[in-house]
């Protein structure tokens, strides 16, 4: 039998070992933690992201709390595994697939686009305020929730906004009329005295030129150039002039009160470059058929779900037959951004012959097959090399911008634009003239050395704003992401300034927004994380909420070793 | 049946054993883009559609399949010359032969403008150094053979287009022919090589301007190849020159210039020709780098959009075709090999 004393030593060192224990346990310094920035590696945003992901990298590991081990992938596999929710958190860039600020909040904010983002992110409050903004028209009732979505957030943070892109266009010092026009980029208001013609460079690639499948910068663009919509841009801005329609529908005046039916009335006499009509039956074809054949990567969906005009659209052709120049949209509920919808692309109308069934060839039996109705007709065209445009004779409304002081459109006969592989190669082709125009993309060294001789080469060298923004995604699923205090201590420890100067040279600018300042129509921009989280770094506030998710941190090892090892 | 050890026993041979070859490497390309994370639609579609759209899409295209279910459709498309349609972004649609038939005189042209630099200036260079060995001559060419191989083909190129293009002016910067049809029509489609249809057309002055388009590319990728050249024939040249004939031809009194042309050289050329067939192979991966670099419209830059846009049918397209072009001359190759030296058909 044991004695009482032996019984009580056992006790008080049972005791202590478990105190020793868990002191060492509790006290002992917390391990630095690891995360993985993904970005791509492929140039899809140029060749400067491998530069921003190692400065993002030391700011986050200036905290002395977390580790970043970079990770990239080619484009192809990057868009799959962020679509996927296999990327925790990546790099990632938006350009606005029609002109209104709803572009950069719902495709984010709502649950269905912030999936399709890769951040997963959902809250019904958001949800409610994306319903309710895009239903009005009133820009004071827009206004209001786009303040409310932002400030919420800044406070969620699945997105880090960084920086707004610069446009830029390098061209000989003698052409005129050349914008950086936000959503257009004009050839039709170019001129080059003494020449009835230019060639462009660039090192974008199309896809198509079928409205019903393009949706690429690229693409768009050049349908833009070939393809009148009911609504287009004004010379300089995001404005809306009418185009194939007659006027701008307004409230009361093509807008119906409660903002679901809009009526267009169209210029008569319309036709495309092939002689065929284009009428109100027309234009009613060409949205059925977009919305029909949801083509693979098409902005099908803006029609068909941001338009709110369904699956199967009611759209009236009220004077058909006969001047059949009246159309009519029924929408499924209020869409204040129609307009800028019908501006875009999307809803450029093509001919009754246009292939019902997929997408229309570009070439057939190397016939050109593009045919439109707008101020240029492409040519000739060979695929990833060489793009013709050519003046349309019969353009309907060469008058178009004589309030702007351009009293006819297109002003040159033809447009060529060549395909170089990348910014160094376009750099060469406009340092030796064998191009009039780079348009686009150079990056930001090749566009400083071009700055520097530009006068000695007789070249002007034009830096606009961009609607591009460039963000951080957070997978809010994926710890540590899904601890709110990381994501904001993220948002603390990024230094916008120092991408901007030290990788773009000042061809970009800093963002606080996802909203970017000053594009279309009314500025709804709040500077909201600038707000939140000041326009510097702050390491102690960072340094503190991590300290403070530190749990989930050290958590967040063990999942990112596990993603890792899926890739080997 | 030929007799064993005739030129056409051998060939027949060669051209059986060149079918596996093949079979080969259409396996090995199927099973690695399809262990590749990323496909087709996902490339063209993420983050622009819901998942489910996507997965529909796969499933249309039979993607979904295992790889044993795609496999035998594959080959049997492939072996029947339906090559399918392409499924990245920049050429949606398009049948895949058709468009490699597009891009393919572009490498044609510039692999053969590559290896006419790579063999003059590596057999000259070769002759110089092995009939000099251990002299001044010898030591820089020995020096320029080692450079010129570990020099990378971009980087070259950006130096060649600075010096000559932008400094001297004197060529092109790049593209195969001057970007404005308005001054400069290019040569009417023919052929698709642009220096063989201006001839056929008659015109010097497009003849002109496609060889200058085409200098800059072909001394690029040239240059770089002849490094090993140069080394090959030196070292085949050294060998032959003090061989026993050689002696022999000396001992004559034959003079020296014309032994080392007239004997030495032409035996030394033999083992050129084999390894004429292995740089084929490094002539058209350094022609993807070398396309890039000169904005070169051929197969290379239609390889690297299709791997960006896991264009599947495009890639297996491209790559079959690189594979029976290099089989082929491979086959040629130890065809002219058999002829020249007939030890090598026992």
């Amino acid at each position: 039998m044991l004695s009482r004393t032996v019984i009580l030593a056992i006790v008080v060192i049972v005791i202590l070992a478990v105190g020793i224990g868990a002191a060492v346990v509790l006290l002992r310094p917390a391990p630095a933690a690891s995360i993985t920035l993904w970005y791509n590696s492929t140039g899809h945003y140029g060749d400067t992201e491998p530069a921003v992901a190692q400065l993002i990298k030391a700011q986050i590991e200036a905290t002395g709390k977390v580790t970043v081990n970079l990770q990239s992938e080619d484009w192809a596999s990057y868009r799959a595994d962020f679509a996927k929710g296999n990327l925790p958190f990546f790099l990632l860039g938006w350009y606005p697939d029609y002109f209104d600020t709803d572009d950069y909040v719902s495709p984010f904010y709502s649950t269905a686009g912030a999936q399709s983002e890769g951040a997963f992110y959902t809250n019904a409050t958001m949800d409610k305020w994306i319903t309710n903004e895009t239903a009005s028209v009133d820009p004071t009732v827009r206004g209001a929730y786009f303040q409310q979505l932002q400030t919420q957030s800044a406070k969620d943070v699945p997105y880090i906004p960084l920086w707004t892109t610069n446009a830029h266009v390098v061209y000989d010092s003698d052409i005129t009329g050349v914008f950086l026009h936000p959503v257009v980029f004009k050839y039709f208001i170019m001129n080059k005295p003494g020449f009835d013609h230019i060639t462009v460079g660039t090192t974008d690639s199309p896809t198509s030129f079928d409205p019903a499948l393009a949706y690429d910068y690229f693409s768009t663009n050049i349908i833009n150039q070939v393809f009148d919509t009911l609504l287009v841009y004004e010379p300089t801005n995001g404005t809306l002039l009418p185009g194939l329609a007659a006027q701008v529908p307004t409230v009361g005046n093509g807008i119906s009160a409660d903002g679901k039916t809009y009526t267009f009335q169209l210029r008569p006499g319309l036709t495309f470059t092939d002689g065929s009509s284009l009428n109100a039956t027309t234009v009613k074809r060409a949205i059925q058929r977009v919305i029909s054949l949801n083509l693979q990567g098409s902005a099908e969906f803006l029609l068909e779900q941001v338009a709110a005009l369904g699956k199967t659209p009611t759209i009236d052709t009220p004077n058909c037959p006969g001047p059949c120049t009246t159309i009519v949209f029924h929408l499924l509920q209020p869409v204040g951004l129609f307009n800028q919808i019908m501006a875009f692309s999307v809803a450029a109308p093509v001919p009754w012959w246009y292939n019902q069934t997929g997408a229309q060839q570009d070439v057939v039996n190397g016939n050109v097959k593009v045919t439109g109705d707008g101020p240029y007709s492409l040519a000739s065209l060979t695929s990833n090399q060489q793009y013709v445009l050519q003046k349309n004779t019969n353009y309907y409304n060469p008058g178009l911008y004589s309030a702007f002081g351009i009293p006819t459109i297109p002003i040159l006969s033809k447009i060529i634009i060549n395909r170089y592989s990348d910014s160094s190669s376009l750099k060469l082709a406009i340092q030796t003239h064998q191009i009039n125009m780079a348009y686009r993309t150079l990056n930001p060294t090749d566009l400083t050395a071009l700055q520097g001789s530009a006068a000695s080469l007789n070249l002007k060298v034009d830096i606009g704003t961009s609607p591009q923004i460039r963000f951080l995604v957070f997978n809010v699923k994926t710890a540590p992401f899904n601890d709110v205090r990381v994501r904001q201590a993220i948002a603390y420890a990024v230094d916008r300034s120092s991408i901007v100067s030290n990788v773009f040279h000042g061809f970009a600018v800093t963002l606080y927004s996802m909203v970017p300042p000053g594009f279309f129509g009314p500025d709804y921009s709040s500077p909201v994380f600038q707000t939140a989280y000041g326009s510097s770094p702050d390491v102690a506030k960072a340094t503190s909420l991590f300290s403070a998710a530190s749990l989930a941190i050290s958590l967040s090892m063990f999942q990112t070793d596990a993603l890792e090892r899926n890739w080997l | 049946m030929p007799k064993q050890g005739s030129l056409l026993a051998y060939t027949v041979s060669r051209l059986i054993l060149a079918l596996p070859t093949l079979l080969v490497l259409l396996t090995v390309l199927f099973l690695v883009l399809r262990i590749l994370p990323g496909d087709p639609i996902s490339a063209l579609e993420a983050g622009r559609r819901s998942t489910r759209d996507i997965a529909a899409d796969k499933a249309r295209l039979g993607l979904n399949l295992p790889w044993w279910v795609q496999y035998p459709v594959y080959l049997s498309q492939v072996f029947s010359g339906n090559f399918g349609t392409s499924l990245g972004q920049i050429y949606l649609g398009q049948p895949v032969l058709q468009v490699i038939l597009q891009k393919l005189p572009a490498t044609i042209e510039l692999a053969t403008g590559a290896m006419l630099v790579a063999t003059l200036v590596g057999v000259g260079t070769g002759i110089i150094a092995g009939s000099r060995r251990d002299r001044p001559p010898d030591i820089v060419v020995r020096l320029y053979g080692s450079i010129i191989w570990v020099i990378p083909v971009f980087w070259l190129g950006l130096m060649l287009q600075l010096v000559f293009a932008v400094g001297l002016h004197w060529f092109p910067p790049n593209l195969r022919y001057e970007p404005d049809p308005v001054f400069f029509p290019p040569p009417s489609h023919l052929t698709g090589l642009y220096t063989l249809d201006s001839l056929l057309e008659g015109r010097i002055d497009k003849l002109a301007i496609s060889l200058a388009h085409l200098a800059l590319p072909s001394l690029t990728l040239g240059l770089v190849l002849s490094g090993f050249f140069t080394r090959t024939v030196r070292a085949n040249l050294l060998r032959t020159i003090n061989s026993d004939y050689v002696e022999a031809a000396r001992a004559r009194g034959i003079r020296e210039r014309y032994i080392v042309y007239r004997y030495a050289f032409r035996n030394a050329l033999i083992p050129v020709v084999t390894i004429l067939g292995l740089q084929f192979a490094i002539l058209f991966a350094g022609a993807v780098l070398t396309e890039r670099t000169f904005s070169w419209d051929g197969m290379g830059t239609l390889l690297l959009t299709s791997i960006d846009s896991r264009d599947y049918p495009m890639i297996q397209g491209t790559v079959i075709v690189y594979a029976i072009i290099i089989v082929a001359i491979s086959v040629v190759i130890d065809v002219i090999n058999g002829f020249i030296d007939p030890r090598v058909r026992y």
